[in-house]
């Protein structure tokens, strides 16, 4: 496990004289939600304040549990959150010398998600919320990916299209509102960053993947192997990356067969065209999405995949083309972070949601709960 | 249907910390309880029997009692849980539970193994006859988790770690050690059938929240109190790949 440093680029944790409870200052920036994520491999907790201030940020990272196994291990998950959370809960408020009763709000991941560790960050929710007499917000994680834009763009208003990218997720959907999604796509096999950590996987590249993929493919020739391009031109505004894993597959089965083995170069080669293969199918549904989603709303790209350089310069390059404002979270906000329920917590409990103690944790929780499921969801996991 | 009771259950001991009332939560088994014991040692507990759901009935249950007590949660000095073994997800559930409790109300934890709770429950009922008390519980997969407890002047102390295990293995170390024991627990049936020479069933008790509470307000898990953390006794099911295809 690995404690991160405060992330260099989130807005600077103010003096926390300005936050002495019951309105000692002139203006308090109320409310202030402390928010918690268990929901895959990051434990992760934070202060957040209605001026949009990141008051304190605590993560401990499991990719060292889960590398051995090239790929998270749900079990594995759930023992380390229990380990670090309530630790990282106490260094949070102390850090800005805050006590559980100066916060507005008690904020936790709900689901989807892993269900073992959502169990663990939501049960010391509720009791944190019960014990100092707090609400309780229940996030929908993907809800805090798609709000998270706005925790750091005052000026990001609704409605915006979101394509949200993660290890988890790959969709469409139009951010109308707090709680009011319509999914225009999404995928009907498997998530982008999965897509990415099983490319890594084949290669031996370790975990996680999608960096190790983005690096390599930095340094590699996207033009020496042609890989398909699922959906692209397709009407619909769906994603399928299963058959794009598997051409690779064959493509590094013969280079293997005709050489014995792959060289840096050969891995190198695939994994460029792979990211560009993938980086063609989001900018193709994107620019159509971008058509039919509200007119003159900004695109936003959010999730973990949100971090990958390349994807990020095709799709503010397709945001250009269509004339539209395009926003991405910094990296820290795009992965699995604390920050980001704290802030989905902010704009909740202000509308005024609240959530029971016996609120219950969600393997999966699809955004837009009304809409008809698309076809090929019915996989295991929540990856649409 | 959650079965619920109101009793004067003031300890016999000394208590820990005069003027402070003990909460307790268990969910390591098939069911979920939570109690609370006063400061003038009244008792009142909730408990509901279900396979799954914890995470959804334990904290509103707490709440329960807390009201019915009347109890403020900063009236607490410590916060009694079992760490398990048992289920892997109840034993979490309810240490996120206590942890969080204890850190929102200033209070201690005090969490003691499912198995040492279920013998110091038997103890209490039963008198000292020279045998040992085997604690154990069903594992499925055809194993228990189990411990040995023998009785002596200072009270309950554990003959041996807790371990998962197969009956016969249980019944090698009883064959070693001449051991006689009451058992008791989930697994007491399973143990008794392999080893009826050894064995003989111990009081019927459960390891739930009331009975936690109580032991915890005498100050009688002292010497058994261990860190917040779940006892699992099973590593977690997982493999580890082999070769990449294009390594």
């Amino acid at each position: 496990m690995t404690d991160t440093a405060t992330p260099a680029d989130r807005p600077a944790a103010p003096d926390p004289e300005a936050h002495t409870p019951e309105g000692a200052g002139p203006v308090v920036p109320r409310p202030i939600v402390l928010g918690i994520e268990t929901s895959c491999d990051e434990t992760a907790v934070a202060l957040v304040d209605g001026a949009r201030r990141v008051l304190a940020h605590k993560l401990v990272s499991q990719i060292e549990d889960h590398a051995a196994y090239g790929g998270v291990v749900p079990e594995i998950a759930a023992r380390a959150h229990i380990e670090h959370l309530d630790r990282l809960v106490k260094a949070a408020l102390d850090d800005v010398g805050l006590a559980l009763g100066d916060v507005d709000a008690v904020a936790a991941t709900a689901g989807p998600g892993l269900i073992g560790g959502v169990m663990v960050g939501l049960v010391t929710a509720k009791a944190l919320a019960l014990a100092a007499g707090k609400p309780l917000v229940a996030v929908n994680h993907l809800e805090a990916h798609a709000l998270s834009p706005r925790l750091t763009e005052p000026d990001l208003d609704f409605p915006y299209l979101l394509l949200l990218v993660s290890g988890g997720h790959c969709q469409i959907l139009v951010v109308e509102g707090v709680g009011r999604y319509r999914r225009l796509g999404s995928t009907i096999d498997d998530a982008v960053g999965e897509a990415f950590d099983k490319t890594a996987k084949l290669m031996g590249l370790g975990y996680p993947g999608g960096p190790a993929v983005e690096r390599l493919a930095a340094a590699g020739d996207p033009t020496r192997f042609d890989l398909p391009r699922p959906f692209v031109g397709d009407r619909s505004l769906n994603f399928s990356f299963s058959g794009l894993k598997s051409a690779l597959r064959r493509q590094g089965e013969r280079l293997l067969a005709e050489q014995g083995g792959l060289s840096d170069a050969d891995k190198a080669d695939l994994c460029a065209a792979f990211q560009a293969a993938v980086a063609d199918c989001l900018a193709d549904r994107v620019a159509r999405a971008l058509d039919r989603g509200p007119a003159g709303a900004a695109l936003v790209v959010a999730g973990g995949v949100a971090a990958n350089q390349a994807l990020r310069a095709r799709l503010a390059q397709v945001a250009a083309d269509a004339g539209r404002t395009f926003q991405a979270p910094p990296l820290w906000l795009c992965t699995d972070n604390g920050a980001m329920v704290a802030w989905a917590g902010v704009e909740r409990f202000r509308l005024g949601f609240t959530d029971p103690l016996d609120v219950p944790a969600r393997p999966r929780w699809p955004l837009d709960e009304a809409g008809a499921p698309v076809y090929g969801s019915g996989r295991k996991g929540a990856k649409a | 249907m959650t079965r619920r009771g109101a009793t004067d259950a003031r300890p016999r001991g000394p208590v820990p910390r005069p003027g402070l009332a003990t909460l307790a939560v268990e969910t390591t088994g098939p069911a979920c309880s939570a109690a609370v014991i006063d400061a003038q040692g009244r008792l009142v507990w909730r408990a509901e029997a279900m396979a799954r759901g914890h995470a959804e009935a334990l904290v509103p249950m707490v709440a329960a009692v807390m009201a019915e007590a009347g109890l403020p949660f900063d009236a607490l000095g410590r916060v009694a849980v079992t760490r398990g073994p048992g289920s892997f997800t109840g034993a979490r559930v309810g240490l996120a539970a206590a942890r969080g409790l204890a850190l929102a109300a200033g209070a201690e934890t005090l969490a003691v193994s499912t198995l040492a709770l279920l013998a110091l429950a038997a103890a209490d009922v039963m008198p000292d006859d020279g045998r040992a008390i085997l604690a154990a519980i069903d594992a499925r997969r055809n194993s228990v988790y189990w411990q040995r407890f023998d009785r002596g002047p200072q009270g309950l102390v554990a003959a041996g770690p807790a371990e998962e295990a197969a009956p016969g293995r249980v019944l090698t170390h009883l064959t070693d050690t001449r051991v006689a024991a009451h058992a008791v627990g989930s697994g007491a049936a399973a143990l008794i059938a392999t080893a009826p020479e050894h064995l003989t069933a111990g009081p019927d008790v459960t390891a739930d929240a009331a009975t936690l509470a109580r032991l915890a307000a005498a100050g009688r898990l002292a010497d058994h109190a261990d860190t917040p953390r779940p006892l699992y006794l099973r590593p977690p099911d997982a493999k580890r790949p082999g070769r990449a295809l294009l390594a």
